[in-house]
């Protein structure tokens, strides 16, 4: 069994913990006792430079192991899907699916770069009288995180034409098919904020992109912590952690060079950083080897009270009586919203690229008409049947062709939304990893999920086309791939959540949660920008020693 | 004479049941005995003069259902006028090492049981003959001692929307449904698939590469739009270009100061 210690023990290098690896690492080499940081990543080591020993296939012409491909021998390397395999609303269907990048870099692997400061409301949310964010936070007391995560991640504003930015940093044709349609309901689109690292893109996995010009964390922040000496590991899962005398030990299992090594790592401070699923899972694994004095869980928050962020995915295609095809493959994969109904019914659109793959795979959205194209809401609706009275089939020639003319006109579009945190992230029956399920939709969510899908349709029928069915309202499935929380933060002295306002265990001093898991709402905006910038404010509060024992003295 | 009270079977359905007992053996699976419950076999009625297939021109019922699942659409002279699962390399995703699991967990098949990832895992030739022999089990119930690749069309496609919709057959046609999209556009061994349905070629396939967002002529030269002169060539329209200059029309009446700030966050 490998093992040792290190000082610092940061687990997963997505927006949290790159952020954390970054700063810790860049202060550690200021204190005079130079703390050791190491970050254990159970996936690979994408950019074939931050682990050495890391395994994963040939490094392409561009210096990487990117490729262009949905093999799942290789999407499996980048990305998981975490699921409820019971089917608790329906019979034989999942009720939630969550993806989640895997590897250096995180969520930032699959990401499309989007980069929107959420909106002040989102802090302000208020359940049964309770602020669900600690009053620490709000857009004005992050705005200065922000501004430093935009810097670092290169992100800007996206224009329209050539004449008012370089071509790389263009909305495409398939915004433009979407802006067309929003205008035609009355509605508006707006070029997004982008972290882009100088291409033009390509509207293909991973999530497209010329893999040197697409952004994600291995270019900044986590190279920022190999600068610093930070040591990283790939293939290495942290099964469960345990509280020692002084700090905590970390076991788990090492999975590079083919052969499965079991190891065991003291530390003393311990930053979890697996995202919401990846967080909340390790805590619930490892909440047996805290006694009652050291509980992690001592509100039995602990995997509760999940957002997926309202998000909603339909696809569908244009008209042919509309002038221009889609061509929804070129470009960047996101590079427009439209904030219109943002202020009635707390969502945006966004039009986006999807692999129709997925599409012709029926997993969130479909390539099958809807039995009432105008139904809404949870299994609210069926496939559509022919003229002999028999349903669409997912399969066959008709299908084919059906995909064939999709592919230059499809358009898909999601939603993201102020929802209700009704998902709930447990152990999985299965015994190892976690599901994720959503057992019952509030009536909070179903309404703006409603005004959203109906927006969406009217922008397909505005431009002369038709919505395809979706999976929440054929199966009652909800997809996202923007979960928060489980690991919610709260006030110290409240029992409403997990971790502090600094990510700290409520009575596990040294032991931090610090990602999508401590975030205790939806918030409406793609989240990467705020789940960074909420990792800048607590790592700038740990090394100043705001508000909280700073780091220099927790290491002495 | 009087019908004697247990149900006698027909010719046909003993062969049919024969060789359905054949195949469970062959794959280990031995019915439960004393099953006096189980439903008969309905056969369908012989139709006279109903179309019967040309001799198979598949290798085996999988290849034959891989048609049936994302067909090769053919003229009447046999040329191909769009590929299908089969051009695609079907058989190169079904070679994947663990397909069925990682495929389960990749969310491109519906969470399996345990019980049918095991049953489905194994290697792709374990998968073909489990599939090989459920195939014949569900053919010979249509069309006794016809293999499912020597079914006429319509009665391929019956059986498969049947297994669609029957608990123990589902998982099987679901992974190799899965498997004939992933192959045919998810560039596994080729981006036959994806050219079919309006992609560009890929730009490397080796390297992993498909064609970058970058503006290119209309014959697919890469533009280079710092020393070339984008507005020229979009005015002689040579310019395959899905942005150039373009921007949407304001929208009337739609008024974002109250949901946007300057910077295009929301307020």
């Amino acid at each position: 069994m490998a093992g040792g210690f290190h000082d610092i023990v940061i687990v997963g290098s997505g927006f949290g913990g790159a952020v954390m690896a970054a700063r810790l690492g860049a202060h550690a080499k200021t204190l005079a006792k130079k703390p050791s940081v190491l970050v254990l990543e159970k996936g690979w080591d994408g950019s074939g430079k931050l682990d050495p020993r890391s395994d994963g296939g040939p490094v392409n012409a561009q210096g990487n192991r990117f490729r262009h491909t949905l093999s799942p021998a290789y999407t499996s390397k980048v990305a998981q899907v975490f699921t409820d395999p019971r089917g608790t609303y329906q019979r034989g269907a999942p009720s939630m699916n969550v993806i989640a990048g895997k590897g250096f870099g995180g969520g930032s692997i699959v990401y499309d770069g989007v980069s929107l400061r959420a909106p002040a409301e989102a802090f302000e949310q208020v359940r049964d009288g309770r602020r669900l964010w600690p009053s620490f936070y709000s857009r004005a007391a992050l705005s200065p995180y922000y501004a430093m995560v935009e810097q670092r991640l290169g992100v800007h504003r996206l224009a329209w034409t050539d004449a008012s930015a370089p071509h790389h940093q263009l909305a495409t044709k398939r915004d433009f098919v979407f802006a067309e349609g929003c205008r035609r309901i009355g509605a508006t689109a707006v070029p997004l904020k982008l972290a882009d690292a100088g291409d033009a893109n390509e509207g293909w996995w991973n999530q497209g992109q010329r893999f040197e010009g697409r952004q994600d964390l291995t270019k900044n922040y986590l190279r920022d912590a190999r600068d610093s000496g930070v040591v990283m590991w790939s293939g290495c899962e942290v099964e469960h952690v345990a509280p020692t005398k002084d700090g905590y030990v970390i076991s788990g299992t090492d999975r590079r060079g083919g052969a499965a090594v079991p190891f065991e790592i003291e530390c003393r401070v311990l930053v979890v950083a697996g995202g919401a699923v990846g967080s909340s899972g390790l805590l619930l694994r490892s909440v047996d080897r805290f006694g009652d004095a050291r509980a992690l869980d001592p509100a039995q928050m602990l995997g509760k009270q999940v957002s997926a962020n309202g998000d909603y995915g339909v696809s569908g295609v244009v008209g042919r009586d509309y002038e221009h095809d889609v061509e929804g493959h070129k470009g960047k994969p996101m590079s427009s919203f439209c904030p219109s109904f943002f202020g009635q019914h707390k969502f945006v659109l966004i039009p986006f690229y999807a692999a129709p793959l997925y599409l012709a795979l029926g997993g969130a959205s479909t390539l099958l008409r809807p039995r009432e194209p105008a139904a809404s809401g949870r299994g609210s609706t069926g496939i559509a049947r022919d003229a002999t009275g028999l349903e669409e089939r997912a399969f066959g020639l008709a299908y084919k062709k059906r995909l064939m003319t999709f592919g230059p006109r499809m358009l898909t579009m999601g939603c993201l939304a102020i929802d209700a945190c009704e998902g709930e992230i447990s152990l999985a029956r299965s015994g190892t990893g976690c599901d994720v399920s959503w057992r019952e939709t509030s009536a909070t969510t179903e309404a703006r999920w409603k005004a959203a899908v109906d927006a969406m349709r009217r922008i397909y029928e505005a431009l002369g086309g038709e919505m395809y069915l979706d999976a929440y309202r054929k199966d009652g499935t909800v997809s996202t791939a923007h979960p928060l929380g489980g690991c919610r933060m709260t006030e110290r002295g409240d029992a409403a959540g997990v971790v502090d306002t600094c990510g700290e265990s409520l009575r596990n001093r040294n032991l931090f949660v610090v990602d999508a898991a401590v975030i205790p709402s939806a918030l409406g905006v793609n989240p990467s920008l705020t789940i960074a910038a909420v990792a800048e404010s607590i790592a700038d509060r740990l090394i100043r020693g705001a508000g909280t024992e700073a780091l220099a003295d927790r290491l002495a | 004479m009087s019908r004697s009270p247990t149900h006698a079977i027909t010719r046909r359905e003993a062969l049919s049941r024969l060789l359905g007992l054949g195949v469970l053996a062959s794959t280990g699976c031995a019915p439960s005995t004393g099953d006096a419950s189980a439903p008969a076999i309905a056969l369908p009625a012989q139709v006279p003069g109903e179309e019967v297939a040309a001799r198979s021109r598949y290798a085996d019922d999988v290849d034959a259902l891989c048609d049936v699942l994302l067909p090769t659409e053919l003229d009447a002279s046999g040329k191909v006028l769009s590929p299908g699962a089969r051009e695609a390399d079907v058989d190169g995703a079904l070679r994947i090492e663990d397909f069925v699991a990682i495929a389960s967990a990749q969310g491109i098949l519906p969470a399996l049981a345990d019980a049918d990832v095991r049953r489905l895992s194994g290697g792709a030739d374990a998968f073909r003959a489990v599939l090989n022999a459920e195939l014949a089990v569900l053919a010979a119930r249509h069309r006794p001692l016809a293999a499912f690749r020597d079914l006429p069309r319509a009665v391929q496609e019956q059986i498969v929307v049947d297994a669609f919709d029957d608990d123990a057959q589902r998982p099987l046609v679901l992974v190799a449904r899965a498997a004939c999209f992933v192959a045919f556009l998810g560039a596994v061994t080729n981006d036959i698939g994806l050219r079919a349905v309006g992609f560009p070629a890929f730009e490397s396939f080796e390297d992993g590469l498909a064609v970058s967002g970058y503006p290119r002529t209309k014959s697919g030269r890469l533009v280079d739009a710092s020393t070339e002169d984008l507005a020229r060539l979009a005015g002689k329209g040579d310019l395959d270009d899905y942005t150039y200059n373009r921007a949407p029309a304001p929208t009337p009446g739609d008024d974002l100061t109250t949901v946007l700030d300057a910077s295009g966050d929301l307020l």
